[in-house]
C-alpha cells in the first residue's frame, strides 16, 4: 500500500518512492551499510534473521500502519505545520554541514514503499555501497586524512572535526570497544529465547544502529547473530545527513555524537540539565524526533498482547497514553502512531531494557530516579562518551533510551503470528565497561527546546520532589478558619522535618543498639520538651510596664553598692553648743544671779480652784493615798508640782500614804515625803507612810483597788525607833488602821509623768473608789491625754494639776511658796531662751529661702 | 474545729477572762466563792508578771555576758552593765530595797542620770526645732514650729507684759490648743486604744485568739 513518506527530519510528507525529502533534502530511506545480501546473516541460533525481520516488518507495514498513514494523512499534514521548533532547527543546517545535496535521497529513504512493504534488509544490500553520494565521499576522504585521537579522548573543540573523526572511525572500523554505544544487555538468553522465525536477516539500518549501540559490547551482538560489519566501509549516509552543522550546538558535541545520528544526539542533549532520576523521561522523549517520541512511549512497559491492541490506530489514543500527563493529545498524529509502530517493533525485538526504562518513566519517580547499579550498567558506552566526566549518569533509562532503535533488530526473532516478544533484561549480563569511558562533552550545548508537552513532563519531576501520588498536582491544603484560630501561634509546623540519618540519635541500648533513627519506645508526648504555648507573648500595658520599670529601678537602687562615704569634714556642732550654752545660761543665771526675774502668775487657773477646794475638804482622819508613778527623769518637774500638792496636804494634817507601781517610785516618794515631812515636822508612821512597790501593773492596781492589804504586804522605809527597829510593819501602822479597801482612803492622788499609769489608775481603780476623789498631778506633757478623764460629764478624775506654772499658781494661791517658786525664774528664762532660739531658727530659714529665691530670680 | 487538748486551755482562758471581766460589772461578793477565784486569778497574774520580770533580768544578764565573753563590738558597755547590775542586785538582796545604800545609789546615781538624759532631751529638742524650719521648708514644718513657740509663750512667764492683753490672748490660744485641739486628738487616740482593747479581749474571751497556743 503506497503511502506518503514523512521526512524524519522535517516531518514533511513526501510522495511515495521519494528517497530524499523534497523540503529539507534529508534521506527518507536509510542507507544500508554493508550491503549484506538478504538472508546472508544468520542469527546466533542459526535462524535467518532476515526472514524474521521481514515478518514483523511485513506485519507492521501490511497492517494498520500503511492504512493508518493514509487515513490520517490530511490530519497529519495539519499537524506537521505545527511541528515544534526544535524540529525546524534541525532543518536549519549550516553551510558547513556536509549533508546530501538537495535532491539526493538515500536509498533507504528513497524506497519508502518497499521499505514498508519489505524487510529493510532486503533494500539495503551491498549494492548501496556503490551508491555512496559524492558529498559523503568527500567527507570520508577528509576524515581519512585527519589523524584522530583515540576514541574517548576529549576534543579540544567540538564541531566538524570531531564529527569527522567518528565518521572516520566508523568507516575504518576503528571504533574502540569502549567507545561505541553500549548495546542493551542482550544476553545469550535473550537472544536465544527470541529466535527469529525464518531466519531472515534484519534490516541493515537496524543492524547498523544496533551495532552502533553495541559499542564495546560488539561481541555479544555478534554472538547473538546480529551481525553488522562495521568495518565494511559502508557509511551512514543518512546519518551524516543529519550530522550537526559545524558550529552549531550539535556540532559542539564532538566525537561523542558520531555513534548516534543527529536526531539521536538531540535526544541526549538535555541530559545534563535534568536532575537525576527525573529527567530520564524527558531525555528519552525530548531528543527524539516527533516520530520517535511516541515510539518510545510504546515500549513504556513490557510488550504484551494487550499492547498490540492498544497501539492500533483504530483504537485511537491508547489508555496508557492518557495516563501520561504529557502528550496525551500529541501522539494523535498519524506519523506518531506510525513511528510508534516502529518502536513497537523495537519492543518486539526484545528491548526489554527499553521497556523497563520507559516503565520507569511512567511510574514512580523514585524508581526511575534512583540510579541503581543495574541502571549504570545499562548505560550504553556511546552515551557515556558524550557525557561529561563530571556528570554522573543519573539513571538507567538515560542510558537505555538511545538504544531503542538499535533494538529494532530483535523483532526478527519474533515468531510469525505471535506477539512480539520482549527480551528479558538481564542487567548483570551487560557489559561492565559499557559506560566506563565517557567523553567530556558539554551536553548543555546540545539542549534543544522541548515541546510544551514534553516540557511539562520534564518540569514536573525536575524539582527533585515527587509530585505526589499519581503525579497529581494538588492544591496546597488549607485549614478551616476555626481550626486556624485554634492553632498555636508560631508553633505549628506544617512540615515534619525528618533529620538526616547521621543526625538521628544512635540507639545505645537494647537489641537495636547501634542503629540510627530507631523509633522511640516512649510516646512523644511523654518526652520532656520546651513549652511552646507558654512562649506566647505577654500583653503588658503601658502602666504595667511603667510599674515594672519602677520596681526594677527600685531593686537596682537597693542592690547598688553605695560608694564609701567620704570622710566628712570635721564640723563642730556649733548649733548644739550654742543651744546648750544658751539653755545653761538661762538656767544658771536666774539661780545664781537671780536674773532675769519673772513675775509670778497673777491669775489662778480654773482647774486649780476645784483642786484646792478638794484638798481643803479632805478629812484628816483618813489617810490620802499618793501614788508616785513618775520617772526619775521627770523628778525635777514633778517634785516641784507634787511638792506643792503634798505640802498642802501635810499642811492641813492629812496623813499621806505613798505607793508606787514603779520600782524606783518608793525611793522617789521617800525622798519627797521625807523632805516635806521634815519641813512640816510630820512624823513618819503617823503622818505619812510608804507602802512601797506594787508590782503587777494594771492587774496589781486592780487587786490593790479591790483588796489593798492583799496587794501590798510590806511597807517601804518604815519608821524606826531610836534603835533602828521598825515601829510598825505597814498595814498594822496606826495610819492604816482603818483602811481595808481603796475607798477607805480619803483621796487617791496619782503623781504621773506619763499617760499610761494615769490611765491605769483612772480605769482600774475608779470602780473601787466610790466617793473617794481621784486627783491627777501630772507633767505638762501628760495633761492633754488625761484631761479627757477630767472634763468628761462623769469625770473619772476629780482634780488635775499639771506643770510648773500651775504648781507656782497653786503655791501662790495657798500662800505656800515652795520648790515651784524656786524654779520659776530658771523655768521662765529657759522657756524664753527656747522661744528665741526657735524664732531665730524660723527667721533664719525664711531669710535664707528669700535670699536664695532672690538669687535665683537675679540669676 | 478539731477536738483536742487545746480546748481545755481555751476553756480555762475563757473562764478566767469572764470571771475577771465580771468583776467590773457585778459585785462579786454576792456570788459566794467567785470573788476568791477572781482574786486568786489576779494574784497568779501578778506572780507570772514578777516571774516574767525575773526572766527578763536573767535574759538581759546572759545577753551582755555573751557579748563580754565573745568580745563583740561594744562589749565594754556590756561589762559595765553587768557590773552595776550585779552590784545593785546584791545591794537589794542583801540590804533590802529601802536600805540607805540602795537609796544612796538611787539618789546619787540613778536619779541624776535620768534627769541629765531629760536635760539632754530638752537641748536636742531645741536644736531640732531650730533646724526644722531650715531643713524642711514646708508649711507644716513652719506651722509646727510656730505652734511650739505659741505654747511656750503661753506656758512660760514673760519678762514684761505678763498682765498685758497680748499675754492674755496668747494664754488663751495656748489653753485652746492644749485643751481643745490636743485633747481632741488625745481622745481619738484613747478611743482607738479602748476599741482595740475591747476587740482583743473579746477575741480572747471567745477563743478566737488563742495566744496560749492550740
Amino acid at each position: 500500500m503506497a503511502a506518503e513518506l514523512r521526512c524524519p527530519m522535517c516531518s514533511k510528507l513526501n510522495p511515495p518512492g521519494a528517497e530524499e525529502c523534497g523540503f529539507c533534502g534529508a534521506r527518507l530511506r536509510p542507507l544500508v551499510v554493508g550491503g549484506e545480501p538478504e538472508g546472508s546473516r544468520i542469527s546466533a541460533d542459526g535462524t535467518d534473521d532476515g526472514a524474521e525481520a521481514s515478518d514483523w516488518l511485513d506485519r507492521m507495514r501490511a497492517g494498520s500502519g500503511a492504512d493508518e498513514f493514509e487515513e490520517n494523512a490530511p490530519e497529519d499534514e495539519a499537524d506537521s505545520a505545527g511541528s515544534p521548533d526544535w524540529l525546524g532547527r534541525l532543518r536549519e543546517v549550516g553551510p558547513s554541514e556536509e549533508g546530501p545535496p538537495p535532491g539526493e535521497v538515500p536509498d533507504w529513504l528513497g524506497t519508502p514503499k518497499e521499505t514498508t512493504a519489505e524487510a529493510p534488509g532486503e533494500e539495503t544490500g551491498g549494492a548501496e555501497l556503490a551508491e555512496v553520494p559524492d558529498w559523503l565521499s568527500r567527507v570520508r576522504d577528509r576524515q581519512a586524512q585527519e589523524a584522530e585521537p583515540a576514541w574517548g579522548a576529549e576534543p579540544e573543540d567540538g564541531g566538524a572535526e570531531g564529527q569527522e573523526d567518528w565518521l572516520a572511525r566508523i568507516r575504518d572500523g576503528g571504533i574502540p570497544a569502549n567507545a561505541g554505544p553500549a548495546l542493551p544487555p542482550l544476553t545469550p538468553d535473550s537472544a536465544v529465547e527470541a529466535p527469529t522465525p525464518g531466519g531472515r536477516p534484519s534490516p541493515d539500518w537496524i543492524e547498523r544502529g544496533e551495532r552502533l549501540g553495541a559499542g564495546d559490547s560488539i561481541e555479544p551482538v555478534e554472538d547473538s547473530g546480529l551481525a553488522w560489519d562495521i568495518q565494511s566501509g559502508t557509511d551512514l549516509g543518512w546519518l551524516e545527513e543529519v550530522a550537526p552543522a559545524e558550529g552549531s550546538d550539535l556540532a559542539q558535541a564532538g566525537p561523542a555524537a558520531p555513534p548516534r545520528e543527529g536526531w539521536l544526539a538531540e535526544l541526549e542533549t538535555p541530559s545534563d540539565e535534568l536532575p537525576e532520576g527525573t529527567g530520564e523521561e524527558a531525555k528519552g522523549v525530548e531528543p527524539a524526533a516527533s516520530w520517535l517520541g511516541n515510539a518510545e512511549i510504546a515500549v513504556e512497559r513490557p510488550f504484551t498482547g494487550e499492547d498490540e491492541e492498544i497501539i492500533r490506530p483504530e483504537t485511537g489514543e491508547a489508555d496508557w497514553l492518557k495516563e501520561l500527563e504529557v502528550g496525551a493529545d500529541e501522539p494523535s498524529s498519524w506519523e506518531d502512531r506510525g513511528q510508534r509502530k516502529i518502536w513497537e517493533t523495537a519492543g518486539e525485538g526484545g528491548l526489554g531494557w527499553l521497556a523497563e526504562y520507559d516503565a520507569s518513566v511512567g511510574k514512580k519517580p523514585d524508581e526511575a530516579g534512583e540510579p541503581t547499579p543495574e541502571g549504570e550498567q545499562l548505560e550504553p558506552g556511546w552515551l557515556s562518551e558524550i557525557r561529561a566526566p563530571d556528570q554522573v549518569l543519573p539513571s538507567e533509562p538515560e542510558a537505555v533510551v538511545p538504544a531503542k532503535w538499535e533494538e529494532a533488530a530483535q523483532p526478527e526473532r519474533t515468531p510469525a503470528g505471535e506477539l512480539p516478544h520482549v527480551a528479558a533484561l538481564v542487567f548483570g549480563a551487560q557489559e561492565p565497561g559499557g559506560g566506563a569511558q565517557t567523553p567530556d562533552i558539554d551536553l548543555s550545548s546540545l539542549e534543544v527546546e522541548l515541546p510544551d508537552w514534553l516540557g511539562e513532563h520534564k518540569a514536573a519531576p525536575a524539582g527533585g520532589e515527587p509530585a505526589g501520588p499519581g503525579g497529581v498536582d494538588l492544591a496546597p491544603a488549607t485549614l478551616p478558619a476555626w481550626l486556624e484560630a485554634m492553632r498555636p501561634i508560631a508553633t505549628f509546623r506544617s512540615v515534619v522535618e525528618v533529620a538526616e540519618e547521621e543526625e538521628q540519635a544512635l540507639e545505645s541500648a537494647g537489641p537495636l543498639a547501634g542503629l540510627r533513627g530507631v523509633l522511640m519506645a516512649e510516646p512523644v508526648v511523654a518526652m520532656p520538651r520546651a513549652p511552646t504555648i507558654g512562649a506566647a507573648k505577654l500583653e503588658v500595658t503601658e502602666r504595667q510596664y511603667a510599674q515594672a520599670e519602677l520596681l526594677h529601678k527600685m531593686v537596682e537602687e537597693e542592690e547598688r553598692e553605695l560608694p564609701s562615704a567620704d570622710r566628712r569634714r570635721l564640723r563642730l556642732p556649733l548649733v548644739r553648743w550654742a543651744v546648750s550654752a544658751v539653755l545653761l545660761m538661762a538656767v544658771i543665771l536666774p539661780i545664781t544671779l537671780g536674773i532675769p526675774s519673772f513675775p509670778l502668775p497673777s491669775q489662778v487657773s480654773r482647774d486649780l480652784k476645784p483642786l484646792m477646794a478638794l484638798v481643803n475638804g479632805l478629812p484628816v482622819d483618813r489617810p490620802s493615798l499618793v501614788v508616785f508613778d513618775y520617772d526619775p527623769g521627770y523628778s525635777g518637774e514633778m517634785n516641784a508640782v507634787a511638792g506643792a500638792f503634798i505640802d498642802q496636804l501635810m499642811g492641813r494634817g492629812v496623813p499621806v500614804v505613798s505607793l508606787s507601781t514603779r520600782p524606783y517610785g518608793p525611793a522617789l516618794a521617800a525622798g519627797l515625803l521625807d523632805r516635806i515631812a521634815s519641813g512640816r515636822g510630820v512624823p513618819a508612821g503617823t503622818g505619812y507612810l510608804h507602802l512601797g512597790y506594787l508590782s503587777g501593773g494594771p492587774t496589781a492596781v486592780q487587786i490593790f483597788a479591790a483588796a489593798p492589804q492583799d496587794a501590798v504586804r510590806q511597807g517601804f522605809d518604815l519608821p524606826a525607833d531610836a534603835e533602828g527597829q521598825a515601829v510598825c510593819g505597814g498595814w498594822d501602822c496606826p495610819i492604816l488602821s482603818n483602811v481595808h479597801r481603796l475607798s477607805d482612803f480619803s483621796m487617791v492622788a496619782v503623781l504621773s509623768s506619763g499617760t499610761e499609769n494615769a490611765r491605769t489608775w483612772a480605769e482600774q481603780a475608779h470602780p473601787y473608789l466610790g466617793q473617794v476623789p481621784l486627783v491627777m498631778v501630772l507633767s505638762a506633757g501628760a495633761e492633754p491625754l488625761i484631761r479627757p478623764y477630767y472634763e468628761a460629764l462623769e469625770p473619772q478624775v476629780n482634780g488635775i494639776l499639771s506643770g510648773l506654772p500651775a504648781a507656782v499658781a497653786y503655791e501662790q494661791a495657798n500662800q505656800l511658796p515652795g520648790e515651784a517658786h524656786a524654779r520659776w525664774n530658771p523655768f521662765g528664762a529657759a522657756l524664753m531662751a527656747i522661744e528665741f532660739m526657735l524664732a531665730a531658727g524660723v527667721v533664719y530659714a525664711l531669710a535664707r529661702r528669700l535670699l536664695r529665691s532672690g538669687r535665683a530670680q537675679r540669676g | 474545729m478539731k477536738l483536742g487538748a487545746y480546748m481545755i486551755w481555751a476553756a480555762v482562758a475563757v473562764a478566767a477572762g469572764a470571771i475577771v471581766l465580771l468583776g467590773y460589772f457585778t459585785n462579786l461578793d454576792v456570788i459566794i466563792g467567785l470573788r476568791l477565784v477572781w482574786l486568786v486569778l489576779l494574784r497568779w497574774a501578778i506572780l507570772l508578771a514578777a516571774g516574767g520580770l525575773g526572766i527578763g533580768l536573767v535574759n538581759l544578764a546572759s545577753v551582755h555576758l555573751a557579748k563580754v565573753s565573745e568580745q563583740e563590738p561594744g562589749w565594754p558597755y556590756s561589762g559595765v552593765l553587768i557590773v552595776f547590775f550585779t552590784f545593785t542586785l546584791a545591794l537589794g538582796l542583801f540590804f533590802g530595797p529601802d536600805s540607805p545604800w540602795t537609796l544612796f545609789v538611787f539618789r546619787f546615781i540613778h536619779l541624776p542620770l535620768e534627769s541629765s538624759l531629760m536635760a539632754l532631751l530638752a537641748v536636742a529638742l531645741v536644736v531640732a526645732g531650730v533646724r526644722l524650719a531650715g531643713r524642711r521648708r514646708d508649711l507644716l514644718s513652719l506651722v509646727f514650729v510656730l505652734t511650739a513657740i505659741l505654747i511656750l509663750l503661753g506656758t512660760g512667764p514673760w519678762l514684761i507684759g505678763s498682765e498685758s492683753v497680748t499675754h492674755e490672748r496668747i494664754l488663751w490660744v495656748r489653753n485652746w490648743v492644749v485643751q481643745v485641739a490636743a485633747a481632741g486628738g488625745a481622745r481619738g487616740i484613747l478611743l482607738g486604744v479602748a476599741i482595740g482593747g475591747i476587740v482583743t479581749g473579746l477575741r480572747v474571751l471567745v477563743a478566737a485568739d488563742r495566744p496560749y497556743g492550740n
